[in-house]
């Protein structure tokens, strides 16, 4: 026995030592909060579908977090393949569950297009070329038809000059033309950045590119041309037209150049007619509309404020140019920073967020509030707070950043 | 299997002399640079507050406290580390040779034991493998009475942060990647070492084989191992593949990991039943 | 009985032994003498699984050569092959961990017979004596046949007469011995049957006694014969 007295100690020391390390490693990562969602106004159903994303901080590092209803999902308490996938955005992963061999590379959510009958992607991508290696942008599209499970793909190189950066606004299927409107940034030695909206026409049909409009040109993007997005929730849904707006210019007063058109206004791109058209706004809505989050939602405008009196959500219907819908809701606004905000079916969801920044004095636990747009009524109000109190973690051990409607 | 057990344990008391004196040597090493690095650290921070009339939060606020992670950064404490992953693989290549080289032959006895001679092969992997999670286990061990000896050396005010065991392996580079914070993730990285660790083997027992065509052999079937492993790699910066998500690009490194392993065990097993020279 | 049948082995395109042919058997010394080349130890070699060979056969008692083999027959090379740092003590525990078959009252009888200490360690040991314990390591396992290298090559006389004492001795006698020699003289009378091997051939195969009996010729006689004429 004396023999195997250097193996039997290297053998039990090892084990011992190394599985003590993970069995604490592993109590550790169970060792966060369980948060719940507790009702201060309102009733709970409200607020069975809603999922809150964010992180938990302790000792110095982030783990990721998701928040419902009924559970409280941490990612370090996922084996190694489901980290390699949590990290994608879950409409992603509903495409891909449904999608497989047509999802492959494709993760940006921004690049889709989906309709009843058909999914589009498109994406620019930075390559060599076959013929000289230089780099250069191509689009890369796909056509997934729904009925037929039938894909098509193909790539097309970017016409025109070089550009520094293409990023896609939008996709869209008008027509069975695969309209993609990007943001294409030029080369400059100023530093600054210089950028012009296109729209590409492609046939899919024939894998040819029919047409490359500039609808935005440096020129107005230096006036303070920009995109207004759609809702967060759903960027890939059929729109017909694009909205972008203007904001004012920053005038150098010391110049003394009177400017008359230094008020902001709003645009909308029409799809199939083919050109920019301005939207008259109300008067109300031109100074608020600087400063304000703004998303468009089919023919919709949120036009969303704070101010004293809460949350100010204004809805402007674009298709008649008149405000349809103005409500404001009972939130108190920390400052200047911008919460995440869901509209669906009638409700407005709000995660009111804490301040991500250090310097944040509020010790507020983050809200979930949820309001009924036609009549301004609150249908619930809640905030996410540890079941049970913890030393190791306060109010600011959490951070949330996301809000999603399932 | 009782062969291979006695095996396992002969090749561990014939390294075990050099191995103590890797774990004394890192012991040393680490405690001395604790020791070297907050007595230094210390020293200066007062030498700075006399000559600039400082107080100990003036001192604080313009240059800054320390934490352990200042101490493993020094050479005294990654020094034994490096020196001790040398050494294992220094050690993977001595474990067959010098049981050819040397004075006397010990190749004949091994080979004639009365056991299968795949024995021998497991026997040898498996106390690299032993060395390599003893010496993890001695670093994890010994961490935390370095921490404390640290934090008591160290003034408290001067203390930036109080570091636990596992903040101070993830926060150091190369302790982050021999002790990775997440068990499946030590499963992988050492699955994947002992994959090598066997195509190793299988390399050296072609150059035994065969001496000087076994050497070309050994090096090709060398890199030929790692190009495949490496292969889902090269197919996803190839145009023509298609992309592949992330839970296929694990299978399919799982299955080359588990492919790979069993070629490699499978010709070592021929060889050194049928092939091998004294 | 240990059957070579045809056995041919290369170094690279050098054939070192040519369709050898010839059989020991059990209870006989069999001699294995060639003049020079490498011919006998790989032969040794091949019979252990220690080489592998190009074409032919080797069997032992009918069996090819496998694990359980090395518990029937065993093989003394002409160097010791326990570690340096090893005391006898501890070889012998070594043998005795591995084989089932090792002997451990033989041992020590043939340590008492060569006047060892098993305290010794086998770094410190004389040339004489390591071969002296190189057998021992041989002997004290309980096998049919024993190949030996060489066992007389490069040591002093008193251990050569002491080791040949051994051959006579009961710690032989019933088992099969091949031995490799290129010097007769120590061991001429104790030897059975003689190989001549040259140039990986077998130039001649015959039996001491007979020879001795049925034409007066003694080994050296014959090798003579062979070697010279």
């Amino acid at each position: 026995m004396k023999q195997y007295i250097s193996s039997i100690l290297l053998v039990c020391l090892s084990i011992i030592i190394i599985g003590a390390y993970y069995g604490i490693m592993i109590v550790n990562a169970n060792d966060f909060p369980e948060y719940s969602i507790k009702t201060l106004e309102g009733h709970e159903s409200e607020m069975k579908d809603v999922s809150l994303s964010g992180f938990v901080e302790k000792e110095g590092m982030n783990t990721s977090v998701k928040i419902t209803s009924n559970e409280t999902l941490y990612l370090s308490n996922q084996s190694s393949l489901q980290r390699m996938t949590v990290y994608n955005d879950p409409r992603i992963e509903k495409l891909k569950k449904e999608h497989r061999s047509f999802m492959r590379g494709k993760n940006n959510i921004y690049s889709f297009y989906q309709d009843a009958d058909f999914i589009a992607y498109a994406e620019t991508v930075y390559k060599p070329s076959s013929l000289d290696h230089s780099y250069k942008y191509v689009f890369n599209i796909g056509l997934l038809d729904l009925a037929s499970d039938k894909d098509i793909s193909f790539e097309l190189g970017v016409p025109g000059e070089i550009f520094n950066s293409i990023s896609v606004l939008d996709v869209q299927l008008i027509q069975s033309k695969l309209k993609v409107v990007t943001k294409n940034y030029m080369y400059t030695n100023t530093g600054m950045d210089e950028a012009e909206v296109h729209v590409y026409t492609f046939d899919l049909g024939n894998q040819k590119l029919l047409n490359d409009e500039v609808i935005i040109t440096p020129q107005q993007v230096k006036m303070g041309y920009d995109v207004i997005n759609s809702m967060e929730q759903n960027p890939s849904q059929p729109q017909k037209s694009i909205i972008f707006i203007k904001r004012p210019e920053i005038v150098n007063q010391s110049e003394g150049s009177a400017n008359t058109t230094n008020k902001a206004a709003i645009f909308e791109y029409v799809y199939d007619k083919n050109h920019l058209k301005t939207i008259e706004l109300p008067e109300s809505l031109t100074d608020r509309i600087v400063t304000s989050q703004n998303y468009v939602n089919g023919d919709k405008l949120y036009v969303i404020n704070h101010d004293a009196k809460g949350l100010h959500l204004t809805t402007f219907t674009i298709t008649n140019q008149t405000i349809t819908n103005d409500q404001t809701f009972p939130i108190k606004s920390v400052g200047t920073e911008t919460f995440p905000i869901v509209i669906k079916n009638d409700r407005v969801y709000v995660l009111a967020t804490n301040d991500f920044e250090e310097n944040n004095s509020s010790n507020l636990p983050p809200q979930l509030f949820i309001g009924e747009m036609k009549t301004g009524k609150t249908m619930y109000k809640g905030e996410v707070i540890p079941k049970k109190v913890d030393q190791k973690f306060n109010t600011k051990s959490l951070v949330l950043y996301s809000l999603e409607i399932n | 299997m009782k062969s291979y057990i006695k095996l396992v344990n002969f090749e561990i008391n014939r390294f075990i002399k050099i191995y103590v004196s890797l774990l004394v040597i890192t012991l040393l090493s680490q405690f001395i640079g604790v020791i070297v690095t907050s007595s230094s650290f210390m020293n200066r921070a007062h030498e700075v507050m006399f000559e600039q009339n400082l107080s100990e939060s003036g001192y604080l606020h313009k240059f800054g406290g320390i934490d352990f992670t200042d101490i493993s950064s020094t050479l005294w404490f990654i020094g034994p580390i490096a020196l001790c992953i040398v050494a294992l693989i220094f050690y993977s290549f001595m474990i067959w040779y010098r049981d050819w080289f040397g004075k006397n032959t010990f190749a004949y006895r091994l080979l004639m034991l009365p056991t299968a001679r795949i024995s021998l092969y497991f026997s040898k992997a498996s106390a690299i493998l032993l060395f390599t999670f003893g010496l993890l286990a001695f670093q994890i061990l010994i961490l935390p009475l370095e921490n404390t000896l640290f934090e008591s050396l160290i003034l408290e005010n001067f203390l930036k942060t109080r570091m636990d065991v596992s903040v101070i392996l993830q926060s150091n580079g190369i302790l982050g990647i021999v002790i990775p914070p997440y068990f499946s993730d030590f499963l992988i990285s050492y699955g994947i070492g002992m994959m090598f660790v066997f195509v190793l083997f299988t390399s050296i027992l072609f150059e035994r084989s065969f001496r000087l065509k076994g050497i070309v052999l050994g090096i090709l079937y060398f890199i030929a191992a790692v190009l495949l492993f490496l292969s889902p790699l090269f197919a996803m910066a190839n145009e023509t593949v298609p992309d592949l998500y992330p839970e296929e690009i694990f299978a399919l490194f799982l299955v080359l990991g588990i492919l790979i392993t069993g070629a490699s065990i499978a010709i070592g097993n021929w060889l050194i039943s049928k092939r091998v020279l004294v | 009985m240990i059957e070579v049948n045809q056995l041919t082995k290369k170094f690279g395109r050098k054939k070192v032994l040519d369709g050898v042919t010839f059989t020991a058997n059990k209870g006989e010394i069999t001699c294995l003498i060639g003049i020079n080349g490498v011919g006998k130890t790989t032969t040794l070699k091949a019979i252990m699984g220690l080489t592998p060979i190009n074409k032919g056969s080797i069997l032992i008692d009918g069996q090819k050569i496998n694990k359980s083999m090395y518990e029937k027959v065993t093989f003394i090379p002409d160097a010791i092959t326990m570690l340096p740092q090893m005391t006898i003590k501890q070889a012998m525990q070594f043998m005795r961990d591995f084989y089932k078959n090792w002997n451990q009252e033989r041992a020590t009888e043939l340590l008492t017979f060569f006047k060892l200490d098993e305290k010794t360690r086998i770094s410190e040991l004389s040339k004489g004596n390591t071969a002296k314990i190189n057998l021992l390591m041989g002997l004290a396992i309980d096998v049919d046949y024993i190949l030996m290298d060489e066992p007389f090559s490069g040591i002093d006389i008193f251990s050569r007469e002491q080791i040949a004492e051994v051959f006579t001795s009961h710690l032989i006698e019933d088992r099969g011995v091949i031995i490799t020699t290129h010097e007769i003289n120590d061991i001429e009378h104790l030897i059975d049957k003689v190989i001549l091997l040259d140039n990986g051939i077998v130039l001649k195969e015959f039996n001491t006694e007979q020879m001795r009996q049925e034409e007066g010729k003694s080994v050296i006689d014959v090798m003579r014969e062979v070697y010279q004429g």
